[in-house]
């Protein structure tokens, strides 16, 4: 190799290498931009006076870069927190597109969760992938738990009304229902008819053939007033061997048409009594009727009632 | 006979506008944005720019009113009413109805459009371009609560957001 052209190579990279150095010495200002835009939440702008004029060009776009980048982290961090209602960041940040998406998606479910909360299940969510899947999903089963829930308080309701206000041999209304139904009717100021009805000779039949044959004799004579009264009229078994029949609107004539036909109906039953009990199968009543504006209380209204039914029982001939 | 064509649309009488045997009921969109910005674009040169967004508004409440009509149960409570628009809007793949908040009791409402039909996939062009929605949304709005709506482009595709945001305010 010869020395002059070596010294000469030598000479050309020192110049060059010194080019160089000149070259990152002017781009400093740059990396230090980069580096804090990459590393620090609040970055420097950049300096337009540390640059060469060539690179003066660049200042504008890469300081709009920077504000771009602090608007995205802080609408980022304020999406993070779940603060929808933040100021959005400028309309040309593409970086924030998606993100300004995911706001308006977000919204969307906070709006969509507010109706589930106040029961509109008729809301779904669409396009919005795994989460449209599941929040259609979970307002499927709310619905559904809803529902499965109303029909067992339906169902409970129904079973404390049928224990508080239902006799459990006869299956028509008990003394409570009647005092209650009473009392509503008395507070309305409706006009109604109130049978006092006591069965004949129960405790004769029990004597003689049973508590199961006193107990079937009970349910002819419930059966029998459920078919010849009014559907509009309710029966209440009172007490042992006594009903009431509470008859809204009725006249006492009705009434006694009501019930002299259901004395007459008794006697023809052919349940599964012994067949002595059917030929003495009767009962002994008493009507009141409640006028309108009636002052009494309904446990006066009963006490005439049951003292009618004893004047019409002791009439009835002795049975032997 | 009514002096409108838009009368006709959903019309028994004579020939059905809906008749295409062979071709369809399907278009593509971007045949439909051809006929909108071209007809835009006309109005624009011939009424300025003004006069076109308020002639499409116009077009778009009315077409709203006739969609309420025809496809939307007018009867049915708020609730029903909004998630039924919702499902009927992408049926006819308008686009994605969302809404942020709905106020029961001033009646005014923030709602987006995914996917619209209008702009979706635009580059940004600096202007909000869905005129015809926020007639169409105020149509609709109208005809259910038979009180008179503005709606307003919030955020738009052609301005660089990714779906278009629109603000319904009662004008009780």
């Amino acid at each position: 190799m010869n020395l002059g052209t070596t010294m000469g190579s030598i000479i050309a990279e020192e110049k060059k290498s010194a080019s160089q150095s000149e070259e990152e010495h002017e781009l400093s200002p740059i990396a230090e931009y980069l580096s804090s835009l990459l590393a620090s939440p609040l970055p420097a702008k950049l300096d337009a006076d540390r640059l060469p004029d060539e690179l003066k060009d660049c200042v504008e776009p890469l300081n709009l870069l920077r504000d771009y980048f602090i608007e995205l982290q802080e609408f980022s961090r304020a999406l993070s927190k779940g603060e929808l209602d933040t100021e959005p960041p400028s309309r040309n940040n593409l970086f924030c597109w998606n993100l300004k998406a995911l706001r308006s998606n977000l919204q969307h479910l906070t709006w969509q969760a507010q109706q589930v909360a106040k029961g509109d299940y008729t809301q779904q969510v669409d396009y919005l992938g795994d989460f449209s899947a599941s929040f259609n999903y979970m307002i499927t089963q709310l619905s559904h738990r809803e529902t499965t829930l109303a029909e067992e308080v339906d169902r409970s309701r129904d079973e404390v009304n049928r224990v508080a206000y239902v006799d459990p041999l006869t299956e028509v209304h008990n003394r409570r229902y009647c005092l209650v139904e009473m009392m509503r009717l008395l507070d309305e100021g409706t006009q109604f008819c109130l049978i006092f009805i006591d069965i004949d000779d129960l405790k004769r039949v029990n004597d003689r053939h049973g508590h199961t044959q006193g107990d079937a004799y009970i349910c002819a004579v419930s059966k029998t007033l459920e078919e010849c009264l009014r559907d509009s009229d309710s029966i209440c078994r009172f007490g042992g061997d006594e009903f009431v029949a509470i008859m809204p609107n009725c006249t006492v004539e009705t009434a006694f048409e009501r019930i002299h036909g259901s004395l007459e109906s008794l006697a023809k039953r052919g349940d599964d009594l012994d067949e002595s009990i059917h030929h003495s199968m009767s009962f002994s009543f008493g009507i009141e009727d409640i006028a309108v504006g009636d002052r009494r209380t309904p446990t006066q209204i009963i006490d005439a009632a049951d003292r009618k039914m004893y004047t019409h029982k002791s009439q009835k001939p002795k049975r032997a | 006979m009514s002096d409108n064509l838009s009368d006709y649309i959903w019309s028994d009488e004579g020939e059905n506008y809906l008749s295409r045997e062979n071709l369809g009921q399907q278009m593509p969109v971007d045949i439909y944005r051809l006929f909108q910005y071209t007809m835009r674009d006309v109005l624009t040169n011939r009424y300025g720019k003004d006069e076109m967004i308020e002639i499409f508004r116009d077009c778009g409440r009315m077409a709203g009113k006739l969609f309420a009509n025809q496809f939307l149960d007018l009867t049915l409570d708020l609730d029903e009413f909004t998630s039924t628009l919702q499902k009927k809007l992408l049926d006819a793949q308008i686009g994605l109805l969302r809404f942020e908040k709905f106020d029961p009791e001033t009646g005014n409402a923030i709602l987006t459009v995914s996917e619209d039909l209008d702009c979706s996939g635009l580059p940004v062009l600096g202007e909000q371009v869905c005129n015809y929605d926020e007639g169409f949304i105020a149509g609709i709005m109208e005809t259910y609560t038979k009180t008179p709506y503005v709606v307003t482009e919030i955020d738009c595709w052609a301005t660089g957001d990714r779906v278009c945001r629109f603000e319904a305010i009662a004008q009780s």
